[in-house]
């Protein structure tokens, strides 16, 4: 099979989830043995933790919002990771005055994030205090989504916002009327007109793929650490692929 | 939702190693499985959107007859929100009554909305120095400027190696911007393989299980 | 009463005829006066040993502490440690035990049978006579337990905190380091009951404590080995602890450091108190005063509170009630030095005792209480019965206690109140600012519109627009052509005009369209688009004959995956309800490889990506042209320069949109836009650039002025 084959063919990309999956599952079982930490510092996740904290001792709420991505699309990814920060969310802060509310610009994130919530809360034995609103559907259009939103930042109780998930330019709309009301925004996206326009507006906005990180730096569980070092590992493979198939590109060979 | 976890995990893994197995090995009966698969789910993503309807319904319905704060705007949503229903579903939704809501109502309101972003982003431009004056944000900003300036005539004048094909503008978008995306994106692509075999693995759940 | 010598045979003074002997029967002091004399005794020998030193240097906290809080601290948390050149503390503690040792008794056995710190606590009761008239007791021994017992319970507290760390530490690490601990700290005791350099500031009877209980006394042993300024914090102690004991594996401490927090440690110093082995001296302990703090404690605790407290404190440091009403009588007021005549209740809160005055007492002149003043009464005490002291049912504090309590009852009660929302000026300058943007834009934009001003040259086409212009040159009439209309109603100003005028080149040459969408919105946007084409543009194209909407597919990526994979299955009725592909033009059409080309509208790059890698594979040799969004170019270009191509030409923006109609030629809603959108642009871009340049110059003035501020 010549080079072109292979590159063409699914061979390639079937090796690479294959040879990400055993790094995952190298490093969480290596992980048992002996803890590792994020090396690298991401100043909003140092931020963030501080605000919950102060957050659940004042009494305030939080907030997190899921975008509008959908979760069967490649956006879904992002999703999950909002999952994750707002079970973190919930876990810490559902016994409070104010239990953390989530927003979605979409029927299927709003499902589930009213069932993380439920899960987290029957979880750790508050289901009672659960509340199907503390998961709600913004709206459908991303302006729509915006609008429906915005009012939640207008309330004095709220502490932060974390946005996670996917957004488009109206994310500005949201992360400006935070900022106007003294509310701490931590965003993120893995959308690129989002990540420009948080980058203008955001407090603590999260850049690249940062947002995949989350649950690694949340504390979110063991394979959060394992798959951002295989992460880690497999940027640096194709960094060298991309430089060397670019060489050989340039040289002729290829 | 209501499945027991292993159940549910277990459907879960199935399902999305199928699908991914169907992407990548060519065998007819997966290829079928596959369809069917994708059929449900697409199925359920119109349900989904429909519960998620319906739950920004009673969200706001609770606040009109809870008498919460700002519960006229949420009787103001309810009743638009059945009105327009009810046209969509009287007339269909290509009738001109459905056409015109959509065209004097949703329309406008959205636009201006976008409107209002581009003040916010100049705006947020001009704030940022203030907020992050460091190099970045310096490059930040005269990136924004220079596409500002490049893509169209100032004040009608054309200036050369900012306009054009061979501009600046051009060369910007075309090369610095492109490449940095596609680095971002190839992050990005990791995290979203990473996330999916955490969900293929059963590691995260966002499916309650 | 005169002084004067008397035959011993005589009952009255024969000189002032005041008596001599008391009428009933002999004096002979009772066994519970023995301790007071041995405290008057010794209080003597204690504050005649303070004026040899320099006088008021060990009673002045601001002299031991100057700046408070770590110095105070770290000598409460060192009472190991040790200074043998320092004898002057011990004379009078040394003279006590061994009085004690051939006193009567109860005590002194109990004290040699005791622990040792029970022992040395009757020594501390004696060197504490400052929270005598704190208390405010009339009964003087009373008095003295309760003050004693007060300085336990500190001394415990801070002992229990420090020593609780430890013991969390080594129940996690094993019995034979918990052996190891006790004897290292044993030894290093040993030389702490040479007393320490400030005895009054580090009781001994604490040292004691430490003593008897070695794994307590380990960490502040330790803490005393390390440099007192500089590790005052506990979780450095804890740390520095766990790294000396458990350096066999650094990581397991680092963990179980990680477990220790800040209310771990509290929750279970609050267990050790209540349970530890306090019970033994605080039985015999009637009550403790609350808020009963000596002049050392308060200054050592100045260290431990928030500033806001330190600072009402210090307020009130010079009203501390200083007890004198105990100091021997030869410490007469005349003879008070300055600063002790100062601390000097002005006033004392709590009732006074009733003392008779001990100026009026007579000094023994013979036998073994030669030279003592007041221990024979004059007169029988039944003589002397007054009227008992009133006692005030409410709770005897101080003024500084009463204000420390009631800024906490403060601090308790604004818990519960939401803050209020802070009401500021109507207009504030970003608002006016932001008014100020919206006013220059909308005049920037709505005047060129407004006079329908068409004087900036449109662009050139570029290379992706010639080539979508080219490939639909080639479609034929009724030749169906698939439309994804993928954009939000809010992208309409510029996705309308964007996309007119290729619909408007499609409606040129014929074409079927069919038209499908991926979002919930898109089937209306679709029917308002085709609407604004025929205004625009003059066309009339006709429902079901010319064109027709496949409606919304749901489900993102896997609803367009299915819907390449078999769009007859997935799509099967239109937005009128009728049977989409029995219309001709479609009726031949299987897969989407039968449309002449695919053209998708779209704002969002990640709706471009989906149609370009979830269908683009299935069009076999069918052309795909997008047309997209100014934002999403840096995402779908590589798509277009890529090799092989994957989409085989774009329209981008407005722009786009304007070198399409110039490359036609066609005057549609792109040249209807094009002078607002450059002068628009424009003012954009130079209202930007003045304001950063005036914030980053504010921000750096702002900066050096701050810095200037400080050097000054």
């Amino acid at each position: 099979m010549s080079f072109e084959n292979l590159a063409s063919s699914d061979i390639p990309a079937i090796l690479f989830v294959l040879l990400f999956l055993g790094l995952m599952i190298f490093f969480a079982l290596s992980g048992r043995k002996k803890a590792y930490q994020p090396t690298r510092e991401i100043p909003a996740f140092d931020r963030l933790r501080q605000v919950i904290g102060l957050a659940v001792e004042a009494g305030k709420r939080l907030h997190l919002t899921l975008g509008r991505g959908g979760i069967s699309g490649v956006e879904g990814a992002s999703a999950v990771i909002g999952f994750t920060v707002l079970e973190r969310f919930a876990r810490v802060a559902s016994v409070s005055d104010r239990p953390p509310i989530a927003t979605s610009g979409d029927g299927t994130l709003a499902i589930l994030s009213q069932d993380t919530l439920r899960k987290t809360f029957k979880t750790i034995g508050v289901e009672s205090q659960y509340d199907p609103a503390f998961g709600q559907l913004s709206g459908l259009t991303p302006m729509g989504y915006a609008a429906g939103t915005l009012p939640i930042f207008y309330d004095a109780q709220l502490a932060a916002t974390v946005f996670a998930g996917h957004f488009g330019s109206e994310v500005a709309l949201l992360t400006d009327a935070a900022g106007q009301n003294d509310v701490l925004v931590l965003a993120g996206s893995d959308s690129l007109p989002a990540q420009a326009v948080i980058y203008a507006t955001a407090e603590q906005p999260l850049i690249g793929e940062e947002l995949y990180a989350a649950g690694a730096y949340l504390k979110a569980g063991p394979m959060h650490l394992a798959s951002l070092r295989a992460q880690d590992i497999l940027r640096w493979i194709l960094v060298l692929a991309i430089i060397i198939g670019a060489g050989l590109k340039f040289l002729g060979f290829l | 939702m209501r499945l027991k976890i292993p159940l549910s995990v277990s459907i879960v893994i199935g399902v999305g190693v199928v699908v991914l197995l169907g992407y990548f090995i060519e065998i007819p009966v997966l290829a079928i499985v596959q369809q069917v698969l994708l059929e449900w789910a697409l199925i359920l993503a119109a349900v989904a959107l429909l519960v998620g309807v319906i739950n920004l319904l009673s969200v706001h319905f609770r606040r009109v007859s809870g008498r919460q704060k700002n519960g006229a705007y949420s009787m103001i949503l309810v009743s638009s929100l059945l009105l327009t229903f009810a046209l969509g579903a009287l007339f269909g939704p290509k009738s001109d009554l459905s056409l015109w809501v959509f065209n004097h109502v949703q329309v406008p309101v959205e636009s201006s909305l976008m409107g209002l972003l581009a003040v916010v982003l100049a705006f947020a431009c001009v704030r940022m120095l203030w907020r992050r004056l460091n190099p970045f944000s310096l490059l930040f900003l005269a990136t924004v400027l220079v596409m500002l300036l490049g893509a169209a005539p100032i004040m009608g004048i054309e200036i050369p190696g900012l306009h054009g094909p061979d501009g600046l503008r051009a060369l910007i978008a075309q090369v610095p911007a492109v490449a940095g995306a596609r680095g971002i994106l190839i992050g990005i692509g990791l995290g979203t393989i990473a996330t999916g075999l955490r969900v293929l693995m059963g590691a995260d759940r966002p499916y309650g299980g | 009463m005169c002084g004067k010598p008397n035959p011993d045979d005589l009952d009255v003074c024969q000189y002032c005829e005041a008596r001599l002997k008391p009428l009933i029967g002999p004096f002979e002091p009772a066994d519970t006066h023995e301790p007071e004399e041995r405290e008057r005794s010794s209080v003597t020998d204690w504050l005649d040993s303070l004026r040899e030193q320099e006088q008021g240097e060990l009673f002045d906290a601001e002299a031991e502490f100057p700046e408070g809080d770590e110095s105070a601290e770290d000598v409460s948390l060192q009472p190991e440690e040790s200074y043998p050149g320092e004898p002057a503390e011990g004379d009078w503690l040394s003279k006590l035990l061994p009085e004690r040792g051939s006193g009567e008794e109860a005590e002194a056995s109990s004290a040699s049978e005791s622990p040792e710190w029970s022992a040395e606590e009757a020594s501390q009761e004696t060197s504490v006579p400052d929270w005598l008239s704190d208390l405010g007791k009339s009964i003087q021994e009373q008095e003295e337990e309760e003050t004693f017992s007060e300085a336990e319970i500190e001394a415990f507290q801070d002992v229990d905190l420090w020593g609780m760390g430890e013991l969390g530490e080594e129940e996690e690490l094993g019995a034979e380091q918990d052996l190891e601990i006790g004897i290292t700290s044993q030894e290093e005791i040993e030389p702490a009951e040479q007393l320490p350099k400030s005895g009054e500031e580090i009781p001994d009877w604490l040292q004691s404590f430490v003593e008897s209980e070695p794994t307590t006394s380990a960490e502040p042993e330790e803490a005393a080995e390390s440099e007192p300024g500089v590790a005052p914090d506990w979780l450095v102690e804890l740390e520095e602890t766990a790294g000396i004991e458990t350096s066999s594996d650094d990581l397991e401490v680092e963990s179980e450091l990680e477990k220790i927090d800040w209310e771990a440690l509290q929750t279970d110093q609050i267990d050790l108190k209540a349970g530890q082995e306090t019970p033994t001296t605080l039985e015999d302990v009637p009550a403790v005063a609350p808020f009963a703090l000596d002049e050392e404690e308060a200054s050592l605790d100045i260290g431990e509170m928030p500033e806001w407290l330190a600072e009402a404190d210090a307020d009130d440091s010079e009203e501390q009630e200083t007890p004198l009403e105990e100091i021997d009588a030869s410490l007469t007021p005349g003879e008070l030095p300055g600063w002790l005549e100062a601390m000097r209740p002005v006033e004392a809160a709590a009732p006074t005792a009733p003392f008779t005055e001990e100026s009026d007492q007579e000094v023994e002149s013979r036998g073994p209480l030669a030279g003592l003043r007041g221990v024979l009464p004059i007169e029988p005490e039944i003589t002397q019965i007054k009227k008992p002291a009133a006692y005030a049912m409410k709770l005897q504090i101080s003024d500084s206690e009463r204000k420390h309590a009631s800024l906490f009852e403060e601090l308790i009660s604004n818990e519960g109140v939401s803050a209020p929302i802070e009401k500021g000026f109507g207009i504030s300058s970003q608002n006016v600012l932001r008014v100020v943007i919206f006013l220059l834009l909308l005049f920037a934009v709505g005047w060129p519109i407004y006079t329908g001003s068409q004087s900036v040259d449109l662009p050139l086409p570029s290379r992706e627009t010639n080539q979508a212009s080219r490939m639909i040159d080639n479609v034929m009439v009724s030749e169906p052509v698939l439309l994804a209309v993928d954009y939000e109603p809010g992208f309409s100003g510029e996705m309308d005009a964007a996309s007119a005028s290729i619909v408007d080149h499609l409606m040129i040459r014929g074409a079927y369209l069919a038209v499908v969408s991926s979002t919930p919105t898109g089937p209306a946007q679709a029917e308002r688009l085709i609407k604004i084409v025929n205004n625009t543009a003059g066309h009339a194209y006709q429902y079901a004959s010319q064109y027709s909407n496949f409606g919304y597919v749901p489900g993102g990526p896997a609803g367009l995956l299915s819907f390449a994979q078999a769009p007859r299955r997935v799509i099967r009725y239109g937005l009128d309800g009728e049977q989409v592909w029995e219309a001709a033009p479609l009726a031949d059409v299987q897969t989407l490889a039968d449309f002449a080309f695919v053209i998708v509208i779209t704002d969002r790059p990640e709706t471009a990506r989906v149609w370009i890698e979830q269908v683009q594979p299935t069009l076999g040799d069918t052309n795909m042209i997008l047309v997209v969004s100014a934002q999403a170019e840096p995402l779908v270009r590589p798509y277009y320069e890529g090799v092989p191509q994957q989409v085989n030409g774009m329209v981008i923006g407005l722009a786009g949109a304007a070198a399409y109609e110039n490359g036609m030629p066609r005057t549609l809603l792109a040249r209807k836009y094009w002078d607002a959108y450059s002068y628009g642009l424009t003012l954009a871009a130079l209202f930007i650039l003045a304001g950063s340049t005036f914030n980053s110059l504010s921000r750096v003035f702002a900066k050096r002025k701050n810095t200037f501020k400080d050097q000054k």
